[in-house]
């Protein structure tokens, strides 16, 4: 299909250290999701598909499945388990509320069906056996069609020579007629059979499969043993030899395995896991799929936040026992992923280091576990000479593991980049959010690999393993001198700010912070994205903000006082706390501006409270706890903010949330306890949102916290921790300069064309 | 267009409606009164049976001592029924005694149907004569596939496969009140329509036969007849054939039209016609009431307002695009979704968002039918919200009033206006402007009124 | 002498008054219907406003709500 294509800018974006700078810029790189949707297939298309025969026993089986490769599956059905597994496999969930799941069958992932061992007859018989109907015979097709090459070749790096694997002779020679490929080939002696192709055995995959879904003769023929051709390549031509192999050339993309354990070259990393470390089920599955036959796979696992994906990590690399580069977001994440290190493994503190601006270690020994940035590795400009000397040695060694976290938000262009910079044998990806819009989710495929495995949210809840959360939508009526600003044209640069800055709307926010510290004593996150709101908020209600200027110190100063402090319950961040930034004490997030309609920052955010708190048996379902944790989004009503929020949810409504609309908030009988009270100082804030430059109310558009180098630059300018005021210890003066530089920060990026979006408006109303 | 108020009727509501003379000629049918008395209230019935053989008036303070003194509303129902019905006649003498006499045609007939046994109209043809009678499974499903075909042709549906012969005048009838059609438009659902479609079959069976009735004389067909065709025909045996030769001209007229709305099937033999009634047509003797057995629901409603109805009827399909966009449809599993524009146009067409709510909520599938609440609360809240959306701008049409000379003629006449319950809006008490706004409607008096004011 | 003006009388919300009020004060002063604004909910209109007020509503809302796509 690749309609992802369509939606892709056609503008080139040439990597450099500037473009790092604004990483989380979903539009800047996805040309902004709405193009995309618009031109997905289907709409106005009969789905009639009534003509379906229906089994005599259909009433025993879990699912329809549609000719245009829609499924549909009953949750309530006996068989879900085992269905799920199998469809989480071989399809792409649309969404997963409580009765009944949807999802598509797509090239990519039946893609990922074949490259965790499912052969396309066993995908059919198994989907055969579900279906409620006779299956239909475009899907049958489909599955043929969309299997007929992948999964048939395989890269492998066996005892540190490549080599192109497939159990079908016949592909390879298609592959060796290419010229680049027959080039890279490196012809050994011991090559046997006519085409010269080396001949071996091949464990047949284990556990993958729905083996109690397939009759005893099926299963037989999965876990036999496969007879595999191969012929070896010229490692330094393997980047190229995989490229030829992609969907837009010979289209047959490779499988990356890793026979770690016939690695004798490289040396071992002497760790395993605690005895303590005890998978959950859903992780113990997620590993099943990337070890199945023994090998290491590349791939994806998408696991919601705070469902303990860095225990999957850690597991995956103990498994693995080389060494492993893992690479984060930023320096905060850095820290964090070295402690579940430790936490999780026996790996001793000498063998395992950062490498960030501030901390630059390295691991004693010939194995061990490097911890960085993806921009510490992909940062083209000049580096320190120490710098320099460590990152001499990642591109040196041969990592047995590059564990990627929060792949998602890393663009293709970075990955390539760290790809082909670094040497390794196999690839995980770790992610919370797969936004299916995303055209990024085909270069995943291909840079990293396809998804191994995808866990449904709401049964993570059912189990007790997230935290239950209760999602509401408050809608905040605008005051009707702001309102009138709103509507008016000249402001159309301070909507945002106008309707972030709505008094009704701050007092909700005040209400809610007073009633979760006050009534249940919650720990609070409140997000904005806007800069001027944040400041404005955190210094009025006096609590402590993070924001892109605030240096790493600080930020881990604040957390800590907020982890720790009695005092500390409320802390605001601007989008850097959306990603990695761990605060397991957070149970209320309350938002009060977000970054347009991005679907993947709200569920981002929404992850920051995931963490299951308190015992397992009070969380799980019809425990004691219904909810313990709340996420509020505060909309002002009649704005663009309702269209943005309503598209923010769907992500996290496809998995089975639903957000409650609260209105009446602070509640009629509250008076001025709570800040704007009196129409003199809703009109005096009033003045002073309408008076601030039209940059200065904008978003906050450096993302210095991505990017530790730049991070060196904001610092000079956002003075040092010891600008902290007084008063409460608590409230940070410095903004303005931080907003000084936010100001130039904005000339340089991409300005937001409201043209534009109001043109997508348009095509979508029009 | 008239307001059709949609009210379940009992058939028996209808036969009591009918004209004195006509009742009574409906008593000289044995079978009638057979029918009728099974209709009645239990109290009823016992009174009946006890005055069968008394052939004097029986004084009401009799009667009253039969009761205890908890049963005296049953009591007062049952014989408020049956005067209604003719079956007694009241009357009051000069003492003030009120007395109640049993309409003799009525009690000479049920004392023969007492002696001689039940008479039925009419006896089921031999098996020998009939062949491939249907099995009840076969006829029970085409009762119902007649019934959705003629509710799809009803509310104009584009999904209908064969349409049924029933004339396209008729249909405009039973159209009457369910569809309305704006000049070049074609004709939508109104309220009442939509209310039609979301009752369950036997309402609706009972809204259209009566419609038919009363509009039978139109057609040159006796009410009275038509009614005590329709009782004999419950009375007979579903899946039994009976000899169209035994019906008269009307009838035979008559049953097309039932076979058409699915309570009877008409077959043909090499000599003989015959008709099988179905369930449809021996249920129209059972008070609605009592058909208090519910239909399983269908509809599994979800969180991100996607909805799954497991039905293969085409109408419940029909009945979901009136405020959901249908996506998916499989043999046994309609697939929706309501969506803000969905729920807009439904409420365009005058359906009201608990009315939404409620057929989602009566409908709830088993598998949510016991979650609290069976359909989602973020779903339900939004459809109200959406609703009230709609409403937040009202325009009346008013006249403005300025200019006062006097506060007192301005106060004198915001409260003439506010006599008539017209005042909109006035300048409040402590402005210094007088000003005020009145329904239009209402600009007559007030015209009238300032002028008398100013003599 | 009392005047009488024939027009709408427009009931709602506070910020629905002040989208309307927009509403007229972008429109050529030939075109604008507001004859009074009553106080902060409540304004008089032109009888023939109905309808452009309603679409204009209707226009605003539309932008203002998101819906997914098929």
């Amino acid at each position: 299909m690749g309609h992802g294509d369509k939606g892709r800018p056609s503008k080139k974006l040439k990597f450099s250290a500037k473009e790092i700078t604004h990483l989380d810029d979903e539009d800047a790189y996805f040309g902004g999701e709405d193009i995309d949707e618009d031109v997905r297939d289907g709409e106005g298309k009969k789905r009639d598909f009534t003509k379906l025969e229906l089994k005599p026993d259909h009433i025993n089986r879990p699912l329809w499945a549609c000719a245009d490769g829609r499924i549909f599956l009953e949750t309530f059905s006996p068989l879900y388990k085992q269905a799920y597994d199998f469809l989480i496999a071989i399809a792409e969930p649309v969404c997963r509320p409580e009765s009944m799941h949807e999802y598509n069958l797509t090239p990519h992932s039946l893609y990922a069906a074949v490259s965790v061992g499912l052969e396309t007859e066993t995908i059919i018989s198994v989907l055969n056996k579900l279906s409620k109907t006779k299956l239909p015979k475009e899907m049958i097709d489909f599955i043929h069609g969309s299997t007929a090459n992948y999964g048939k070749v395989k890269l492998v790096l066996k005892k540190n020579r490549y080599l192109v694997e497939s159990p079908f002779p016949e592909v390879l020679k298609t592959l060796l007629k290419d010229e680049v490929i027959s080039k890279s080939r490196i012809i050994s002696e011991g090559s046997r059979g006519s085409d010269g192709f080396t001949i071996s055995k091949t464990m047949g995959e284990i556990g993958a499969g729905p083996s109690d879904l397939l009759n005893e003769a099926e299963l037989a023929a999965a876990a036999e043993e496969k007879e595999t051709h191969a012929f070896e390549v010229d490692p330094t031509q393997v980047e190229n030899v995989k490229e030829r192999c992609l969907p837009n050339a010979l289209n047959y993309p490779m499988l990356e395995e890793y026979d770690f354990r016939n690695d004798t070259v490289n040396p071992d990393l002497d760790m395993e896991l605690k005895p303590q470390a005890q998978p959950r089920p859903y992780q113990e599955k997620s590993l099943s799929k990337m070890f199945g036959n023994g090998r290491a796979r590349s791939g994806i696992i998408v696991l919601p936040c705070g469902a303990g994906k860095s225990l999957v990590g850690v597991s995956a690399a103990s498994r693995i026992r080389k060494s492993c580069l893992c690479l984060a977001t930023n320096a905060v994440s850095v820290d964090q992923w070295a402690f579940q290190f430790k936490l999780w493994s026996t790996i001793r503190d000498e063998q395992i280091c950062r490498f960030t601006s501030d901390s630059k270690e390295r691991f004693r020994g010939n194995a061990g576990v490097v911890v960085t940035t993806y921009n510490m590795v992909a940062f083209g400009g000049k580096r320190s000479e120490e710098s320099e000397k460590i990152i001499e040695e990642i591109r040196n060694r041969e990592w047995g593991l590059l564990l990627m976290d929060e792949v998602h938000v890393v663009p293709a262009q970075m990955f390539r980049k760290v790809i082909s910079l670094t040497k390794s044998h196999c690839k995980l990806g770790l992610t919370a959010t797969l936004v299916r819009e995303d055209e990024r989710i085909t270069d995943l495929n291909f840079l990293i690999g396809p998804k191994l495995y995808e866990a449904n949210w709401l049964d993570l809840v059912k189990g007790g393993f997230i935290a239950n959360v209760q999602c509401a939508e408050v809608w905040c009526p605008m005051t009707k001198e702001f309102f009138a600003q709103y509507l008016k044209k000249e402001n159309s640069k301070k909507k945002q700010a106008l309707y972030v800055m709505n008094p009704n709307k701050f007092r909700a926010c005040e209400f809610l912070i007073r009633f979760h510290e006050q009534q249940r004593g919650d720990k609070i996150i409140v997000f904005a994205d806007n800069l001027f709101a944040l400041v404005e908020y955190a210094m009025k209600l006096r609590k402590p903000m993070i924001y892109g200027a605030t240096s790493h110190v600080e930020r881990t100063k604040i957390l800590e006082a907020f982890k720790t402090s009695r005092d500390v319950n409320t802390i605001f961040l601007s989008k850097v706390g959306d990603n990695s930034i761990d605060i397991p004490e957070a149970n209320v997030i309350i938002q009060i501006s977000s970054h347009a309609g991005s679907r993947r920052q709200e569920a981002q955010r929404l992850g920051r409270i995931l963490r299951a708190k308190g015992k397992l048996q009070d969380r799980m379902a019809g425990g004691k706890e219904e909810y313990n944790a709340f996420f509020y989004s505060l909309v002002s009503m009649d704005t663009q903010e309702m269209y943005y929020s309503t598209k923010r949810q769907q992500f996290l409504i496809d998995q089975g949330y639903s957000f409650k609309v609260i209105t009446g908030l602070p509640p009629p009988d509250s008076g001025p306890e709570l800040n704007y009270h009196s129409l003199d100082d809703q009109l005096a804030l009033l003045t002073k949102v309408l008076s601030a430059g039209d940059e200065a109310v904008g978003l906050e558009q450096l993302e210095e916290d991505a990017d530790d180098i730049a991070l060196h630059k904001a610092r000079r300018f956002g003075g040092s921790m010891s600008a902290m005021s007084g008063a409460n210890g608590m409230v940070y003066m410095e903004y303005s300069t931080g907003r000084h530089k936010l100001g130039k920060g904005q000339m340089k990026s991409k300005p937001k064309d409201p043209a534009k979006r109001h043109h997508l408006f348009k095509r979508r109303f029009g | 267009m008239p307001q059709v108020r949609i009210i379940a009727k009992n058939f028996m509501d209808m036969v009591a409606a009918l004209p004195a003379m006509k009742l009574d000629k409906l008593y000289e049918n044995a079978f009638i009164c057979e029918a009728i008395l099974r209709s009645l209230p239990p109290l009823a019935k016992k009174y009946v049976l006890q005055m069968l053989c008394i052939e004097v008036p029986v004084t009401a303070k009799s009667m009253e001592e039969w009761v205890l003194p908890d049963g005296v509303s049953k009591h007062r129902v049952a014989i408020d029924r049956l005067i209604q019905l003719r079956i007694f006649t009241e009357t009051v003498d000069r003492k003030r005694e009120t007395t109640y006499t049993l309409n003799p045609i009525f009690q000479t007939n049920l004392k023969k149907l007492l002696l001689y046994g039940v008479v039925l109209p009419r006896e089921p043809m031999p098996s020998n004569v009939t062949v491939r009678l249907p099995s009840s499974e076969d006829l029970e499903a085409f009762a119902l596939g007649q019934w959705e075909c003629f509710l799809l042709q009803l509310i104009n549906s584009s999904q209908i496969e064969r349409p049924s012969n029933i004339s396209s005048s008729m249909m405009k009838i039973f159209q009457r009140g369910l569809l309305s059609q704006r000049d070049k438009e074609a004709p939508r659902l109104t309220e009442s329509g939509f209310q039609f479609l979301l009752m369950d079959t036997n309402a609706q069976l009972w809204y259209i036969i009566r419609e038919y009735i009363s509009n039978s004389e139109e057609r040159g067909v006796d009410s009275a007849d038509l009614i005590s065709f329709l009782l004999e025909l419950s009375f007979h045996v579903t899946g039994e054939a009976y000899n169209i030769n035994t019906l008269t001209e009307v009838q035979k007229n008559t049953i097309k039209d039932l076979a058409d709305l699915g309570l009877v099937k008409l077959q043909q033999g090499r000599k003989d016609s015959w008709f099988i009634p179905t369930r449809l047509a021996t249920n129209l003797s059972v008070s609605l009431t009592d058909s208090s057995s519910r239909k399983q629901g269908f509809v599994v409603v979800e969180t991100n307002f996607r909805l799954y109805a497991y039905s293969t009827s085409k109408l419940h399909c029909e009945i979901l695009r009136l405020f959901s966009r249908v996506e998916y449809q499989l043999p046994n599993l309609i697939v929706g979704a309501i969506t803000k524009e969905s729920l807009y146009s439904a409420f365009e067409n005058g359906i009201t968002a608990d009315q939404i709510i409620s057929f989602l909520q009566q409908n709830a599938h088993p598998r949510v039918a016991e979650r609290v609440p069976s359909v989602p609360e973020n779903v339900t809240d939004q459809i109200r919200l959406w609703e009230t959306d709609l409403n937040r701008v009202e325009m009346t049409p008013a006249y403005h009033y300025d200019g006062f000379p006097s506060r007192d003629l301005f106060e004198g006449a915001s409260d003439f206006a506010r006599g008539y319950n017209a005042l909109l809006w006035e300048d409040p008490e402590d402005s210094k402007k007088m000003s005020l706004v009145v329904k239009a409607e209402n600009h007559v008096h007030m015209r009238e009124y300032l002028s008398r004011q100013r003599q | 002498m009392v005047n009488a003006t024939k027009g709408l009388f427009v009931s709602c919300d506070i910020p629905m008054a002040q989208f309307i009020i927009n509403y007229n004060n972008t429109l050529p002063p030939s075109q604008q219907f507001i004859i009074h604004v009553l106080d902060s909910t409540h304004l008089f209109v032109q009888p023939h406003a109905a309808e452009m007020i309603r679409s204009a509503i209707s226009e605003f809302r539309d932008q203002n709500s998101y819906e997914k796509p098929t």
